[in-house]
């Protein structure tokens, strides 16, 4: 009996410790106004890796997670930033001076993502969601870093030239002239 | 003495924070899967956070020297949660990637046939995913099913407040912006069936 009821006090007094996790809650949005021609889509993937070897000599086992991520990346123009002075025309003919190409959407959809393998021995502990959606953010920054690598934004400016180009001939213009603004991640 | 460090091991391992902060994923090169060619015309963004929780409860009660019924009471009665906030954006615009459109003028007035404004992507990403709590363990299939559910519901909330309207009038300012004339120019949208 005495047993017992140290066993509830013990529960007791443990449970008093503790402090339910308030469900944040969330209800506010942002609309905004944008003007973005994207004009070339490039869907690539990524092998995101981890070796987590036991370098602590108390640490037992290792740890490795193989996950597949793949991205959808769109790019583009931004045609909101065109200013009064970046169409002429004159006559017949137009001339366009268009904003640099950039980024224009960036999405990783949550059901393309997949482990591949996970591995753990010894006394480590089991990767968490918490540590796998960590690793999945640091790949996604890899991507962002090495999009830029691949011609993106060149394919973009080339595809929303020949875009004006279709249109504007098609408006009526005889003469199309578009010039463009070059910066320094366009390879 | 081996036995007590050993012990101590055991305790330690068990006990300890993960590690993730700390670790950093191999440098691996990315690969290309597709490239297409598109012509889409954003004029609307909505941004929005949602929060999604799944929660399951214990069981019957079994037994007080059951330690997991200690935890029942420790944890007041949820034996384990996974709550994710998740930041997306849904962006609105015209889809002209198969030459959906067309341009007729004469001297008076220019006409521009455009498809009606939709959807055109719904984002969510890793960046903007926060696990927010995660009691137990859980898998990866019921961690994509509960994001897959906020980007839907991401989608459902912007669907919710009618922005194709928007995104219609931001279409037609902006295709003023960019044909410069004297002529009068209407711009019509066509629904698709």
């Amino acid at each position: 009996m005495i047993k017992q009821l140290f066993y509830i006090t013990f529960i007791l007094l443990l449970a008093s410790c503790s402090e339910d996790t308030p469900v944040p809650m969330a209800e506010v949005y942002e609309i905004r106004n944008i003007g973005e021609l994207s004009t070339t889509e490039y869907t690539v993937g990524k092998i995101v890796k981890l070796d987590d070897e036991a370098e602590e000599w108390y640490k037992i086992g290792d740890r490795k997670i193989l996950i597949h991520s793949k991205a959808k990346i769109k790019a583009g123009v931004d045609l909101s930033k065109l200013k009064d002075d970046d169409i002429k025309v004159s006559g017949s003919a137009i001339e366009i001076t268009l904003p640099p190409a950039r980024i224009t959407t960036f999405s990783m959809d949550p059901n393309l993502m997949r482990t591949e393998m996970e591995s753990v021995t010894g006394l480590r502990s089991n990767f968490t969601q918490k540590e796998k959606n960590a690793f999945l953010k640091q790949g996604e920054e890899a991507i962002k870093k090495d999009i830029l690598e691949t011609g993106i934004l060149k394919d973009a400016s080339n595809n929303a030239e020949a875009f004006l180009i279709d249109f504007y001939t098609q408006m009526g213009f005889e003469k199309v002239i578009i010039k463009r603004t070059v910066q320094k991640d366009e390879k | 003495m081996g036995c007590i460090v050993l012990l101590i091991l055991l305790v330690y391992n068990y006990f300890a924070p993960s590690e993730d902060s700390e670790l950093k994923i191999a440098d691996t090169p990315i690969h290309i899967e597709s490239i297409k060619t598109i012509a889409e015309i954003s004029t609307v963004s909505f941004k929005d956070e949602v929060v999604i929780d799944t929660v399951e409860y214990y069981g019957e009660y079994t037994s007080v020297f059951d330690p997991d019924e200690w935890m029942r009471v420790i944890n007041r009665g949820v034996k384990r949660r996974l709550t994710l906030i998740v930041q997306g954006e849904v962006k609105y615009g015209i889809d002209l990637s198969n030459k959906n459109y067309s341009v007729k003028s004469n001297k008076d007035s220019i006409w521009v046939n455009l498809p009606a404004p939709k959807i055109l992507d719904v984002i969510v990403t890793p960046s903007k995913t926060e696990i927010f709590q995660e009691q137990g363990s859980w898998s990866d299939n019921t961690r994509r099913k509960l994001e897959a559910k906020a980007k839907y519901r991401i989608q459902k909330n912007a669907e919710a407040i009618s922005l194709r309207k928007k995104a219609q009038d931001n279409t037609v300012r902006l295709f003023k912006k960019l044909v410069r004339t004297k002529r009068t120019l209407i711009i019509n949208f066509h629904h698709d069936k």
